[in-house]
């Protein structure tokens, strides 16, 4: 079936199965800082933003996706002009093996549009479906600090 | 196989579609179907456009509209306690995804709000057009998936008397997005200090809630004090058949349903 998208603020037509994932559309398509992890809704490295909001790619299928928003990580920085979470991260040391990376900087972006000044419990509470399992929380958090207002 | 997604914009095309198609499927969230969906199942009828995703109050009752996200109840601030139960469920993401239907049609052992419309006494709209209202004593006596009619939807969720209810709930868990072992939820309301309507039910190694109603029956029209309740939570712990579950014993699981029988209806008092 054809579908029309709205990725990182661009439309493009696309040629999907019904049944497709929206993880794999945007692999299929280039936006590789989208990761495959648990396949089932637990791990968070496959989030995404619909309208603003972080979901899970591996758990949506890409045809309800028909007049939403999808923002992945490629849609807010590049590496000539990173965003200020994604400096954040790497002056602190945020990064290990870096695979939760972009789940967890999409998940802090769509808190501090919400909350610009969040608590450090309410950063857990927005990280709680992004698992890293380097265990690199305590820089993680403190990344996303150094960006709130 | 799927082979047809259709994203109908009104109530009356979905139920049409559904209808006319036995083996298509409406899908909400998504968060179920797209990882059990069965082989039958070869269409799916996206809720999404049909402005089903509203929380309201009217008069003094709740409505929650079929296809809201745990998230919308969560910001919501008409009735904190429910509020306070769907922030804290499962994980962000999901949240933003699972729907108040999603949840109650197909319950899980995990699932939160089938326990939480029982004890509340919830009512549920059903349309096929027709509109057709389920008690939630009916709606969770068997699969709800199973009590739908060909082509009919849940539309709507009707909480009662939301001013005057009082909540309280125990999920217990390890972490707060795991498997749990029990779940246990108390509602109550009071007329001249003397308890005019209670609720107390369980979910345990079956995913359907069931209710404690010799302990509601032995509460009823009494003024609890400590005492009362102590009796109260011994007969939750007698009424409750043997719990076979591979992971925690029937003597742990019945001892949990007597703690949190007394502090649940302590908490309900005290709010
Ligand atoms: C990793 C993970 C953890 C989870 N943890 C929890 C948890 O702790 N607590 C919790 O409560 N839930 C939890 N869930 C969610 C739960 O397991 C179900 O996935 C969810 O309740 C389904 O809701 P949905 O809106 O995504 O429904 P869908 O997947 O879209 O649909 C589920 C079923 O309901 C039917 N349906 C949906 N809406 C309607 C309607 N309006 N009328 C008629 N039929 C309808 C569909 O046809 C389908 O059969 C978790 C899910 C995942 C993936």
């Amino acid at each position: 079936m054809k579908i029309q998208l709205t990725i990182n603020s661009e439309n493009k037509m696309f040629d999907i199965q019904p049944d497709e994932k929206l993880i794999d559309t945007l692999r299929n398509n280039n936006y590789k800082s989208v990761k495959f992890g648990c396949g089932e809704g637990t791990c968070g490295t496959c989030t995404v933003l619909i309208n603003g909001k972080p979901r899970l790619s591996c758990i949506t299928f890409t045809a309800q996706m028909t007049d939403k928003e999808i923002t992945t990580l490629e849609g807010i920085g590049t590496i000539e002009n990173l965003h200020k979470l994604q400096k954040s991260f790497i002056d602190e040391g945020a990064v290990q093996c870096g695979y939760c990376t972009p789940g967890m900087i999409l998940s802090a972006k769509a808190l501090l549009d919400k909350n610009p000044s969040p608590t450090e419990e309410e950063i857990k509470k927005a990280l709680d479906g992004n698992k890293c399992r380097c265990t690199g929380y305590g820089s993680i958090i403190k990344a996303i600090m150094n960006v709130a207002e | 196989m799927i082979k047809n997604f259709y994203t109908p914009d009104s109530l009356n095309k979905a139920v049409e579609f559904l209808k006319n198609n036995s083996s298509a499927s409406p899908i909400a969230g998504g968060t179920f179907l797209s990882l059990h969906s069965s082989k039958k199942i070869t269409s799916f009828v996206d809720l999404s456009q049909l402005d089903l995703n509203s929380i309201k109050k009217k008069n003094n009752s709740l409505i929650i509209g079929a296809t809201t996200t745990f998230a919308q109840i969560a910001e919501s601030k008409f009735f904190p306690p429910l509020s306070e139960i769907t922030g804290n469920t499962a994980t962000e993401p999901l949240r933003n995804m699972i729907t108040a239907g999603g949840n109650v049609m197909i319950p899980l052992r995990w699932s939160d709000l089938p326990l939480i419309f029982l004890v509340l006494d919830a009512s549920f709209v059903l349309r096929s057009p027709r509109k057709k209202i389920i008690s939630a004593d009916n709606f969770f006596k068997k699969l709800p998936k199973s009590i739908l009619n060909n082509g009919e939807l849940l539309t709507e969720i009707i909480i009662p008397e939301i001013s005057k209810i009082k909540l309280a709930r125990k999920k217990i868990v390890r972490a707060h997005d795991d498997f749990p072992a029990l779940q246990l939820a108390v509602s109550l309301t009071f007329s001249r200090k003397k308890i005019d309507f209670i609720r107390i039910a369980f979910v345990a190694n079956k995913p359907l809630p069931t209710r404690l109603k010799k302990t509601e029956k032995f509460l009823l029209n009494k003024i609890p004090d400590d005492s009362l309740i102590e009796q109260a939570a011994a007969i939750a712990e007698a009424e409750i058949p043997h719990l076979n579950d591979i992971r925690f014993s029937n003597d742990y699981l019945k001892e949990m349903i007597r703690v949190y029988t007394r502090r649940l209806i302590h908490q309900c008092i005290n709010q």
